[in-house]
């Protein structure tokens, strides 16, 4: 089957239709590419990512909607780093192949959110042990949500590849009914993406029985994006993914609780509520005695299993006027209001009590807005200290170098 | 400037759920007459800045509405 197969849609982005003969094509066309390449077009940034790994070179990825100044100082060491392409790829097969046996590495970017993106490598072998290749996954359509320079984007790209699947491209579409109807019609069955992505389709007043599985990652999920995701996606199987860009994939679960058992507590450990993971995980060393603060925090939940969900970033916990106040909580709460679709708070530093929250809200197709009917909303559910003070309504939140959230 | 301190005072009654007032007085005490705690201070203080620039409470004592206007006038 896969030495046939090139008509075969390898994606579809926006009006552009790509088959994985196209795909071949592209690649045999390329006479060079670029290590350090950053560019807007997918299928530009794909082909040079697949020239760079059948030819057991390494690339490093940066990301295309922001500008190179925040990870390099100097362009032109970037425009210079050129390297030839010596490989024909013959068919669907040979370039799996190639592939899977790549001794490329990866360089990912971190997000940045305390001074300048950080450079992780990772081997293409370790990129592939999360992939799972077979018969039942070779009719897979996947809903592409992810940056695909971010870890989890190429993840989801290599499942999709190495089982020649179809890749429908949702990241850069902004708007609900039109991710909604390409998912509908291009009858996509799998999805990865952030709580964020998800949260736009928001609210469940649809349904697509068509889609199996739904992964979750990049940020942290509550209770609530599961309910509409149970509705929105009757007949999917949920994953919860935890991550990081040093490590990849570490724990995963159905749902918003995660567990610790006999086969990962040798890598990863809870120390005051802190999620602790072994260096062993980062540089492939078994005998590691260094542990690694992830700054996640955690609530434990149980004990044998080890039970706990994850409440939000140590960076998240601010001082209000003498009281603790865990953010993600607040705006889990605020999720709850009518037609909110995202929502951050930003603490902002006072000279009377430490720091005045400061609610951020995406409100659906802008609906109307009233402050007071929010802050009221939040009074009912919240110890008053944890009530924000201020609440906006805004078009789009700043995002980190890898598209998290920015306080 | 008097209008806008208003109509900031009142966002932060309503919010308090508070008696809105007509007029600000100078003498009128920011706690002790308006019933301001220091929750509603901190977000009428924010909002001042957000609005005029200057955060009236940096190395000051403010406990009335002229003290905020003495801040704001930079005194």
């Amino acid at each position: 089957m896969l030495y046939m197969g090139t008509d075969k849609l390898f994606f579809i982005n926006n009006e552009m239709k790509i088959t994985y003969g196209d795909l071949i094509n592209g690649i045999n066309s390329r006479k060079e590419y670029n290590n350090y390449f950053r560019t807007n077009s997918l299928y530009e940034f794909v082909l040079n990512l697949l020239v760079a790994i059948v030819n057991n070179n390494s690339i490093k990825l940066i990301n295309p909607y922001k500008p190179i100044s925040i990870i390099e100082d100097d362009n032109s060491a970037i425009l210079n780093c050129r390297g030839s392409n010596k490989i024909k790829v013959i068919d669907v097969a040979h370039l799996i192949y190639l592939v899977k046996t790549s001794q490329s590495e990866i360089t990912f970017f971190t997000s940045g959110s305390t001074g300048k993106p950080k450079p992780v490598i990772q081997t293409i072998q370790k990129l592939l042990r999360s992939t799972i290749i077979s018969e039942k996954h070779k009719e897979d359509i996947w809903g592409f949500a992810y940056n695909p320079a971010h870890i989890a984007g190429i993840q989801v790209f290599f499942q999709a590849l190495c089982n020649h699947n179809t890749m429908i491209y949702l990241y850069n579409l902004k708007k609900r009914n039109e991710i909604i109807n390409l998912m509908s019609t291009m009858e996509v069955t799998h999805i990865s993406a952030t709580p964020t992505f998800y949260r736009l389709l928001l609210p469940a007043d649809f349904d697509l029985p068509r889609v199996q599985r739904i992964t979750l990652g990049g940020e942290m999920s509550g209770l609530a994006i599961f309910d509409f995701l149970k509705k929105a996606f009757p007949n999917a199987r949920f994953r919860n993914i935890y991550a990081t860009t040093e490590t990849g994939s570490i724990l995963s679960s159905d749902g918003d609780i995660f567990y610790l058992d006999s086969s990962n507590q040798k890598y990863i450990k809870i120390q005051n509520n802190a999620l602790l993971i072994n260096e062993a995980l980062i540089q492939d060393n078994k005998d590691c005695e260094t542990w690694y603060n992830t700054g996640d925090v955690v609530e434990i939940l149980g004990i044998n299993p080890l039970s706990f969900k994850f409440v939000g970033r140590n960076n998240d916990i601010v001082n209000v006027g003498g009281e603790n106040v865990n953010l993600r909580e607040v705006e889990e709460v605020i999720l709850q209001y009518p037609n909110v679709t995202n929502a951050r708070i930003v603490p902002k530093k006072n000279n009377l009590i430490g720091n005045v929250l400061i609610a951020e809200i995406i409100f659906d197709n802008e609906a109307p807005f009233n402050e007071y009917d929010v802050i009221t909303f939040m009074n009912r559910r919240l110890p008053y200290f944890k009530v924000p003070r201020i609440v906006k309504s805004v078009k789009e939140f700043q995002t980190t170098y890898s598209g998290k959230l920015i306080r | 400037m008097d209008e806008k301190l208003l109509r900031i005072i009142n966002i932060v009654l309503r919010n308090a759920n508070r008696p809105s007032v007509s007029q600000l007085n100078d003498g009128l005490q920011l706690n002790g007459d308006l019933g301001l705690d220091s929750l509603n201070l901190a977000e009428l203080s924010v909002r001042i800045e957000e609005e005029f620039g200057v955060d009236v409470y940096d190395n000051k004592i403010v406990l009335t509405i002229g003290d905020i206007k003495n801040a704001l006038h930079g005194n």
